[in-house]
């Protein structure tokens, strides 16, 4: 069987980086077993793009493709220069447009991250007005809870409410919010409250109100920890199960990444978020959105403690996807929106078995 | 029309360049984004939020003589508004730059 160069150049990479791991450590101090995710043998390979929607399609023209989110078998588009959230159908034809540039109810100033949140229910979280907003998948506008303008991500757990990431407590990752209730959530393992080795620069573009929250099927929590690149597991509860670390190699890499864009940017440069995404898939699994050459994120197994890659069609002119943002609930098709140009591709996905080397 | 708006970017920035001294603390974003030459990553804006900040501040009058420092007039807060793009960066990460400050290197 041959094996074509790109997919050789991925294999390599995949065994580099698990032959340069380190031993897995046994425990952290107070938060459950520290599991390093190994690599998988395989990849999910997108395919040839079959739909487009241009940025100059007569029926919706986007601004800038901030989010995308699946539900309700419908994509939903979070527009963050014409602030409004657009619902396509899998063949990105157009079905509704949701609100338009305001701060008044179902108005967005900045819609940021959108997440589920519950049956035929969106949450849309605007960093311009500073709140969450409730969206019914058919574009109703129901509710809306004022956030601290610091927070980065939302989630929604059906019996603990609203999950916000913020600084707003020194020693948990999340704000909760149940009605009128904001209490701190997800206690940050002792071993991740202090930089450790981070430097102080590093710390400052990457503050932990840049970190992501997810709720998996199994209503477990996940937060992504950006300066880690560590994802702590909790229950409901507010226990820890564990905390899932990726390579060493590639948590180096991206350091020494986020320490050359201080240097190119200066003081002007706030924050990095290495991690784009962090969401659940409908069969339990999460999705993270995470570049690094042609690999565009990895499915992570939870139970397996593996992460295998989803990487971009063979070929130059897809090097583009490197930076488009994606919605997908399964490893069969997403969608990946083009932000240098403003445009929507939907593409299927195969998993590609390792071949011989 | 994309190159156009690159085009139009750069002149703007060449103009900023020119007149340094004239950035508005609430100065609109930049549509684009590039680090140096030795760091040629470059980013297009997605996004952009206007963020207020209270400091406090010293001041009234402040100085020492023998040895001896004072300062009468106490301290005051000033509110300053700026603005945050957000950019999505050619190697996949987002990057918050805070606009008045940014100056095409």
């Amino acid at each position: 069987m041959r094996i074509h160069p790109r997919m050789a150049w991925a294999l390599l990479t995949l065994v580099a980086c698990s032959t340069a791991d380190p031993p897995r450590p046994e425990a952290s101090g107070g938060g459950g077993p520290v599991v390093q995710l190994a690599l998988a043998s395989g990849a999910y390979r997108i395919q040839p793009p079959r739909a487009r929607l241009s940025q100059l399609d007569d029926r919706v023209s986007l601004g800038s493709i901030v989010d995308i989110l699946v539900l309700d078998d419908r994509i939903f588009v979070a527009d963050g220069l014409d602030p409004r959230i657009v619902a396509f159908d899998w063949s990105l034809n157009p079905i509704q447009v949701h609100g338009r540039e305001g701060d008044g109810p179902g108005e967005f100033r900045f819609p940021r991250r959108l997440a589920a949140a519950g049956e035929h229910r969106l949450a849309v979280l605007d960093l311009g007005t500073g709140r969450v907003s409730y969206l019914d998948t058919s574009g109703e506008f129901e509710d809306g809870v004022s956030i601290s303008a610091n927070a980065s991500d939302v989630a929604h757990h059906g019996s603990i409410g609203l999950l916000v990431p913020g600084d707003a407590f020194p020693h948990h990752y999340l704000v909760r919010m149940n009605g009128t209730e904001s209490v701190p959530f997800g206690v940050i393992p002792e071993d991740f409250r202090e930089p450790g080795g981070v430097s102080r620069d590093l710390e400052r573009v990457l503050p932990r109100s840049r970190n992501l929250v997810t709720v998996a099927t199994d209503g477990r929590i996940y937060v992504l920890d950006q300066r880690q690149l560590a994802l702590v597991v909790y229950e409901p509860s507010g226990e820890i199960v564990e905390t899932l670390l990726f390579s060493d190699t590639l948590r180096e890499r991206e350091m020494q990444e986020a320490n050359q864009a201080i240097d190119a940017f200066g003081g002007s440069l706030l924050s990095i978020e290495i991690v784009g995404g962090l969401r659940p898939l409908d069969d339990g699994r999460l999705f993270v959105r995470m570049t690094s050459g042609d690999t565009l994120g990895y499915v992570l197994e939870p139970e397996a403690r593996q992460a295998t890659p989803l990487i971009t069609p063979g070929g130059p002119e897809w090097t583009w996807m490197q930076r488009g943002r994606i919605g997908a609930v399964d490893m069969r098709q997403l969608v990946i929106g083009n932000n240098s140009e403003a445009e929507l591709h939907a593409a299927d996905i195969k998993f590609v078995e390792a071949g011989p080397s | 029309m994309r190159l156009t708006r690159l085009l139009l970017a750069g002149l703007a920035a060449v103009v900023l360049l020119a007149v340094p001294a004239a950035v508005e603390a609430q100065s609109e974003c930049a549509e684009y984004i590039s680090g140096h030459s030795g760091n040629p990553i470059t980013g297009e804006l997605i996004g952009s939020q206007l963020r207020t900040e209270t400091i406090t501040v010293s001041g009234g009058v402040s100085g020492s003589a023998g040895g001896v420092g004072g300062n009468a007039g106490g301290s005051r807060t000033i509110t300053i508004s700026y603005n945050v793009g957000f950019y999505q960066m050619s190697n996949g990460d987002t990057y918050e730059v805070r606009c008045d400050s940014y100056a095409l290197m």
